[in-house]
């Protein structure tokens, strides 16, 4: 099954015979030097000679390695032999993170971690790759010759400074633990820009996107700087955007035409729209989730809190009821419309949404007025960012016509089954959608608003756990692996990333040990990932997803 | 120490092995003492140090001992120009400069007096010191100067046709099967088959000889020996 690099596009591996004979090699790096794959003795990490081309994309660097490790043996990665001490250090201590903390996380001594940091050790290849992933450092370039000249970045300084950012904001005010949940929020949010990073570019490999322009190019659409003077200009911003993305994707077949019909909005964001969407639980549960712009080609993803508290929900943090989920698809949204429409000044590399800001489209002290609610770390020019997607988020979720004609068709019943109604059609939460129907219907004509008020007022007496539907159609697969290797894959390597990975390996382009490696895991047998390729096709395959 | 003495056990212990690789052209033609054949032997003074490496010592490397004791910095791989190859053969340890290079930079090696520069590889090999015939393992080698003036052998194992043998395939009785070579071959399947325990081992009996001897440790993550020197690559023997 490997080996192949069958359905590669050019873009990946040029029509080049020298070119296509190197990426069909094999090879094992240790952290200064490479060389060629001969029998498992070698306990480095094993390459395909697709991911050693990755590196050098140069047909005279390549020749040179070749070269050289015919005539000693291997070739020598390194040209700065403080690397990759210098720069893992560096790293580290830009993020403040101790190398107790450290060791804990990665499950590594202490020991391990002070000798990561000095250039007169070395270490296993693994082992740095474990440290590297951890402190959103990309991994791929450890040691490697001419990465800086290359414009490789290594770790992503623009990133590291908004996480500290985020975190020095509110130390004046914190407790301490504050402070420790911060610290952790920023680990959480290494972890996924790393994952982001790797999704954009096994996706650029596979399927010759990156996911920084891919939803753009093909929705056709750029950023969008308009976020209006006022709340009300925001808001109808998010509205305007909502409806031109809603547009884009039915005349693209991605969407029904009917406006009535629920969104699958982990399918669309994940799978049709090729978004890298990671779920990991923080710490800090007042975190909903985070839009993030990372790696060398600002590759953007969203991040989702699986640890989130429900403004909106009697349940306990993390707890998976049914109205997490309706709060996590308003947070899917919310964040899409930031990496579709908010540009990379708007997106200051990471969109830190708190609970109650995200909220924040609910609060009001009258029906159909919003009021933007402030956490310490929006910044009073960021509201209207945040009101804008909040709008989006809503009106994309459930577009204000099908919202009125659902409440409309449905005259006759009662105001909590027309609630009910609109509720499951659209899938979101009650409290969003009774200021949702007030605010569609405001708009149209002839509509008795004292009597919808009354009627969205007689809901309130109603308990959320009434109106909520227990039942849940799945928009994800289920981690289809239980009691099996696959089952210890993290969360946040789950889905379409580990999809892509398996997807890569079968096309000849990732050793089964960076399978490993990226799916997080210390053994993985091959026909493993095979089953991982095959048990997640149906549901990820392109032309599955109307983009054949 | 005199050096057969010390080698002595070694040999028992070891096996001898055929060549490994294709050899290719005059790879397996025996060179000579015009040719720069050296046979080492226990030197007794420095003007014996002087005379047996001639203008083959590297002066100043870093991690020569006492050169940089406070050195955070690796190493680059050791200058081609002063590396020696060597090999255990069955009655002395033989070497012999790689490449010998004259005064303008070009190639001077001799295969029995004949220039090596028209050859599919420019420089010396292994099975040169040998004639392509059975011998114990073998290597590269640098001399370099210590802050103290004394002399110091930087050794590895990295010969592709006398690779120093993987610790298992030595434990594994490989030394008495020697005279049975298909035997031997299929050991060399069962075993990984190099790895710095050999080398230890002819790295401690130049040091009963006499020499201040470092080896450079192998890479077992990618099973061959490193170029690239770090500090903590480095053994010392008898420090």
């Amino acid at each position: 099954m490997t080996g192949s690099l069958q359905h590669v596009p050019e873009t990946a591996v040029p029509e080049d015979s020298f070119i296509r004979n190197f990426c069909k090699r094999a090879f094992v790096r240790s952290q200064d030097e490479i060389t060629f794959a001969t029998g498992a003795a070698q306990g480095g990490r094993w390459m395909t000679g697709f991911e050693v081309w990755q590196l050098f994309e140069n047909q005279a660097v390549a020749s040179e390695c070749l070269a050289e490790i015919e005539e000693f043996g291997s070739y020598v990665l390194t040209t700065n032999l403080a690397e990759p001490a210098a720069s893992i250090k560096k790293q580290i201590d830009r993020l403040n993170i101790s190398d107790e903390e450290l060791a804990e996380k990665v499950l590594l001594s202490v020991e391990a971690i002070k000798t990561a940091k000095d250039p007169r050790q070395r270490l296993p290849i693994r082992i740095l790759e474990k440290i590297a992933q951890e402190v959103n450092f990309d991994d791929r370039w450890l040691s490697l010759k001419n990465w800086e000249s290359a414009g490789k970045r290594l770790n992503d300084e623009k990133f590291t400074t908004r996480l500290l950012d985020i975190r020095s904001s509110a130390d004046l005010q914190s407790t301490q633990a504050d402070s420790e949940r911060r610290k952790c929020t920023l680990q959480v949010l290494c972890r996924a820009s790393w994952t982001t990073r790797r999704e954009a570019k096994l996706e650029q490999w596979l399927n010759a996107t990156t996911s920084r322009n891919y939803v753009r190019e093909l929705l056709q659409i750029d950023f969008d700087s308009e976020y209006g003077n006022s709340p009300e200009e925001a808001i109808q911003a998010g509205y305007r955007l909502a409806n031109a993305t809603r547009e884009r994707l039915e005349s693209l077949n991605l969407l029904p035409q009917d406006r009535q019909k629920r969104i699958a909005m982990t399918r669309l964001v994940s799978r049709q729209l090729r978004i890298p969407l990671i779920l990991l639980p923080f710490d800090d549960v007042n975190i909903a989730g985070a839009a993030i712009v990372t790696g060398e080609d600002g590759e953007r993803g969203i991040v989702i809190n699986t640890n989130s508290a429900n403004p909106l929900s009697s349940a306990a943090a993390g707890e998976e009821g049914s109205r997490s989920k309706w709060i996590r698809r308003f947070t899917i949204a919310h964040e899409f419309c930031h990496v579709t429409w908010d540009d990379d000044v708007h997106m200051n590399s990471i969109r830190n949404d708190r609970s109650s800001s995200i909220d924040s489209v609910y609060d009001k002290n009258e029906l159909g007025r919003f009021l933007v609610s402030k956490s310490s770390d929006v910044a009073e020019s960021d509201a209207w960012v945040e009101l804008r997607a909040n709008a989006f988020a809503i009106e994309f979720l459930a577009p204000r016509d099908g919202v009125v004609k659902t409440w409309l068709d449905n005259a006759e019943q009662k105001p909590i089954d027309r609630l009910k109604e609109v509720v499951a059609t659209f899938g979101v939460c009650a409290e969003a959608a009774r200021n949702h129907i007030y605010n569609a219907l405001k708009e149209q004509e002839g509509v008795d608003l004292e009597r919808v008020r009354s009627e969205i007022d007689a809901t309130k007496n109603i308990s959320e756990d009434d109106i909520q539907p227990n039942a849940f159609d799945e928009e994800s697969p289920p981690w289809p692996f239980k009691d099996s290797e696959l089952e210890k894959v993290p969360e946040a390597r789950r889905g379409r990333f580990a999809w892509l990975v398996a997807q890569c390996y079968c096309n000849g382009l990732l050793s089964a040990d960076s399978c490993r490696s990226y799916l997080g895991l210390d053994f993985l047998a091959p026909e493993s990932i095979e089953d991982l390729a095959v048990s997640l096709d149906g549901y990820y395959e392109m032309k599955d997803a109307g983009l054949a | 120490m005199a050096m057969n003495e010390v080698f002595s056990d070694y040999r028992i212990s070891h096996p001898l092995r055929r060549p490994k690789k294709m050899i290719q052209g005059r790879e397996a033609v025996q060179i000579n003492e015009a040719d720069g054949l050296k046979i080492l032997v226990e030197l007794a003074d420095t003007n014996e140090v002087k005379s047996f490496w001639g203008d083959s010592i590297v002066e100043d490397w870093p991690l020569a001992c006492g050169n940089n004791d406070d050195s955070t910095e690796p190493e680059e791989p050791l200058p081609r120009p002063e590396k020696n190859i060597w090999v255990v053969r069955k009655e002395d340890f033989a070497l012999v400069l790689e490449q010998k290079c004259d005064h303008n930079g070009h190639v001077s090696s001799t295969i029995q007096g004949e220039p090596i520069l028209n050859e599919p590889r420019p420089w010396l090999s292994h099975t040169n010191l040998t004639g392509g015939e059975e011998a114990y393992c073998g290597g590269e080698m640098w001399a370099v100067r210590c802050v103290s003036g004394e002399v110091e052998l930087v050794l590895n194992g990295c010969s592709g046709r006398y690779p120093p043998f993987h610790k298992l395939l030595v434990e594994s009785g490989a030394a008495y099967h020697h005279e049975e070579p298909d035997l031997l071959d299929k050991l060399l399947k069962l075993y990984p088959d190099t790895g710095s325990h050999e080398l230890e081992s002819v790295a401690n009996r130049l040091s009963m000889a006499g020499f201040r001897v470092v080896y450079v440790n192998f890479d077992a993550e990618k099973g061959t020996w490193r170029r690239l020197i770090r500090p903590c690559d480095l053994v010392r023997i008898g420090q």
